[in-house]
């Protein structure tokens, strides 16, 4: 998998891009990656669906939603979205995260009040870094991309803060995640994988495995 | 921190070695259903990476989100060009690694959930994930079970097991005498509402109390498959003479070793003195017929009550602008009485409320009437068809003018042939009124039980199912 979005750096202590502000509460994975779309049988074209029925007026790719800020130039390469509460409820479609990662330039970093625990499990493996904030926290850092999409901010794991033009706040994840963020093991497939030993002598306790 | 409860038992047994280096447990997987949808690109993820599937013969796989529900639109290839490349997917990947796969038309094809319970596979005590949100339904058989994402899944296949932090555990306690024409759907619509939507979130429910206790395995299945819809993580129901009757004699139980596995299911029950993080008591005598009106399942309200139309209605701190949009978006005022608002199409099926006794309901309530709205009735499996075909059940739906169709996920969302146009209204007994869920992203899904839904469909409007019961005022 050379190129492919799916496996980005490993180690992630700092992310520097624009924003883009998505500020509603309660946006589900339907809202993210609508369920016409989850047939395909690859990841690899799920950008281009992300957000679609908001984007794209009655379903219609040919009328793009001239107000959606994902559809605007100023925003075109921003990574870091700025989100309200339950960010992710509903379905537990990795198509979300997969076409939030792969729309544009990608998203890197989610900053929102509250996440569904499925849809930020889910951003974890592929390397999407979600955080939340105070809710006054997150409200000005969606003001400020609103106001100018050219801002860069810093979103930096190490001290868990997320800065702008001098302007530093703080932000919160769990210590697990910030540091198998900051030791590149939220790819976790590969650390099971390893634990072959150990699984085979779970298998060997399990009564119920014998049961005919 | 919870103690001694069946989450803590099943966790502690299926722990491996010491925690990841993420802080999470390594937790070992008993199996892992899956379906044509979420599991293709999960598969492509595993043959990029070279990583085999580690014990074939513990997973199994059906078609039910894309597969059509008409025999004509059955006939392969499918009309849609994707629609046949992702069946064709699944095909290849159950095929090329050795994985059972229940075909349509071998009598075992059918959605998911309704499926892999009925075959006997889920067993109390084990642990379950899949590509599926609605994996939770298996809770109901006392075992742990979960939705995770594809990547997850895919990886989980690789290595048996999956990586996750213990929730807490919240009990919830069901009291009160369940009331005529009120069912499990209600009542899960009644604790949504009640809770709150986020009431879930990082936590297992543990359903119990009496109301549970004396519910059968199918009222179970829909507990625990709405019981995702508060945003829990999982939910389960201690295991009882009512799972292991259930259970006995099915396709994938055991046969020599049922004895065996009732002795394990006891050991592994909530113990009497468990220690719970939170403990809720809910009373279903004040429940009756429930619909959601908005956008999320917590916006519902009791068929005789007006939809909200005061802040303190609200007890969950649902912000205005959410509920605003949710007005919107449906095409309804603040206090509507639902039973004035018309509907376009209903919808009975799905995993919530697609098995034999959900059918048995709505057709009791259909004997000798007449709808007035096109509706469908989608059995959950080929074997649910075939059993309500031998109680002459289609013949009533049919009698009725409403269609009988071939099993699959079919209008619970958007992905079938069985869509909303428009701003088409559905009554369905589907688990989510999100917009766009229908296939229409201006479509608009309300969710009842399929008690209601019937009494809907014969009068064109949502209705109280209570004045069509039998024997009653009709």
């Amino acid at each position: 998998m050379s190129s492919d979005l799916t496996i980005p750096e490993k180690i992630i202590t700092r992310i520097e891009r624009t924003g883009l502000p998505l500020p509603r509460n309660g946006q589900t994975t339907d809202d993210q990656l609508p369920a016409k779309f989850l047939n395909e049988i690859s990841f690899k074209p799920m950008g281009q669906y992300a957000y679609f029925n908001e984007r794209y007026v009655e379903g219609d790719l040919n009328r793009p939603n001239p107000d959606h800020v994902m559809n605007l130039e100023a925003y075109a390469h921003a990574g870091i979205v700025f989100a309200g509460t339950e960010y992710g409820t509903g379905s537990s479609r990795e198509h979300a995260p997969q076409g939030l990662l792969r729309w544009n330039d990608g998203i890197q970093a989610i900053v929102a009040k509250s996440f569904a625990d499925l849809f930020i499990k889910n951003c974890q493996n592929i390397g999407i870094v979600g955080v939340t904030a105070a809710p006054e926290i997150v409200d000005k850092l969606v003001g400020v991309a609103q106001k100018d999409s050219s801002m860069k901010f810093v979103l930096d794991l190490e001290s868990k803060t997320i800065s702008y033009n001098g302007n530093k706040f703080d932000v919160d994840l769990p210590e697990s995640r910030r540091l198998a963020f900051l030791t590149g093991t939220w790819y976790v497939s590969g650390v099971l994988l390893k634990r072959e030993a150990l699984i085979k002598a779970k298998e060997a306790e399990l009564p119920y495995l014998r049961f005919e | 921190m919870a103690e001694r409860t069946l989450l803590d038992n099943v966790w502690r047994l299926h722990k491996i070695g010491d925690p990841l280096p993420s802080g999470e447990d390594h937790i070992y997987v008993t199996g892992q259903p899956f379906h044509e949808v979420t599991s293709a690109p999960a598969f492509e993820e595993l043959r990029e990476n070279g990583i085999p599937i580690r014990s074939p013969d513990k997973h199994a796989a059906v078609t039910d989100h894309v597969i059509p529900t008409t025999t004509e639109g059955r006939k392969r290839p499918l009309a849609k060009e994707k629609d046949e490349i992702m069946m064709a997917e699944l095909e290849k990947n159950t095929l090329e690694n050795k994985i059972q796969y229940f075909a349509p038309g071998s009598g075992k094809q059918g959605v998911c959930h309704v499926v892999f319970p009925e075959m006997g596979m889920i067993w109390p005590g084990t642990i379950w994930i899949m590509g599926d949100s609605h994996t939770s339904t298996y809770g109901a058989f006392g075992a742990v079970a979960f939705g995770v994402g594809t990547t997850e899944a895919g990886f989980g296949m690789g290595a048996d097991s999956t990586s996750m932090t213990k929730p807490k555990v919240r009990r919830i306690d069901y009291v009160g005498n369940i009331q005529p024409g009120v069912s499990a759907k209600d009542i899960t619509l009644y604790t949504i509402r009640e809770l709150g939507l986020k009431a879930g979130l990082k936590h297992a429910h543990e359903l119990g109390g009496p109301v549970i206790e004396n519910m059968d395995m199918e009222a179970r299945l829909t507990m625990c498959n709405m019981g995702v819809e508060i945003n829990a993580r999982l939910c389960y129901i201690n295991p009882d003479k009512v799972t292991y009757d259930f259970l006995k004699g099915r396709p994938f139980a055991p046969k020599r070793d049922m004895d065996k596995l009732i002795e394990y299911a006891d050991s592994i029950k909530s113990a009497h003195d468990a220690v719970y993080d939170d403990r809720v008591t809910i009373d279903v005598s004040k429940v009756e017929p429930m619909l959601s009106w908005g956008i999320t399942p917590d916006f519902s309200v009791g068929i005789s009550e007006k939809t909200p139309y005061r802040k303190s209605q609200f007890k969950n701190g649902e912000d205005p602008w959410t509920i605003l949009d949710a007005y919107t978006y449906m095409g309804l005022a603040p206090g509507t009485d639902m039973r004035e608002v018309p509907v376009d199409v209903v919808f009975i099926g799905s995993c919530t409320n697609g098995r034999l006794t959900d059918l048995r309901a709505a057709a009791n309530i259909l004997k000798g009437r007449k709808i007035a709205v096109k509706t469908l009735v989608v059995p959950g499996s080929e074997q649910v068809k075939y059993d309500a075909e031998q109680e002459g059940l289609d013949r009533i739906f049919l009698e009725a003018g409403a269609e009988w169709r071939e099993p699959g996920c079919s209008m619970c969302l958007g992905m079938s042939p069985d869509v909303l146009v428009g701003y088409q209204r559905s009554c369905s007994t589907s688990n989510r009124p999100f917009k766009g869920r229908q296939g229409s992203p201006t479509g608009r899904t309300h969710i009842c039980s399929p008690e209601m839904a019937a009494a809907t469909a014969i009068d064109g409007k949502f209705s109280d199912p209570r004045k069509y019961l039998r024997g009653e005022s009709q």
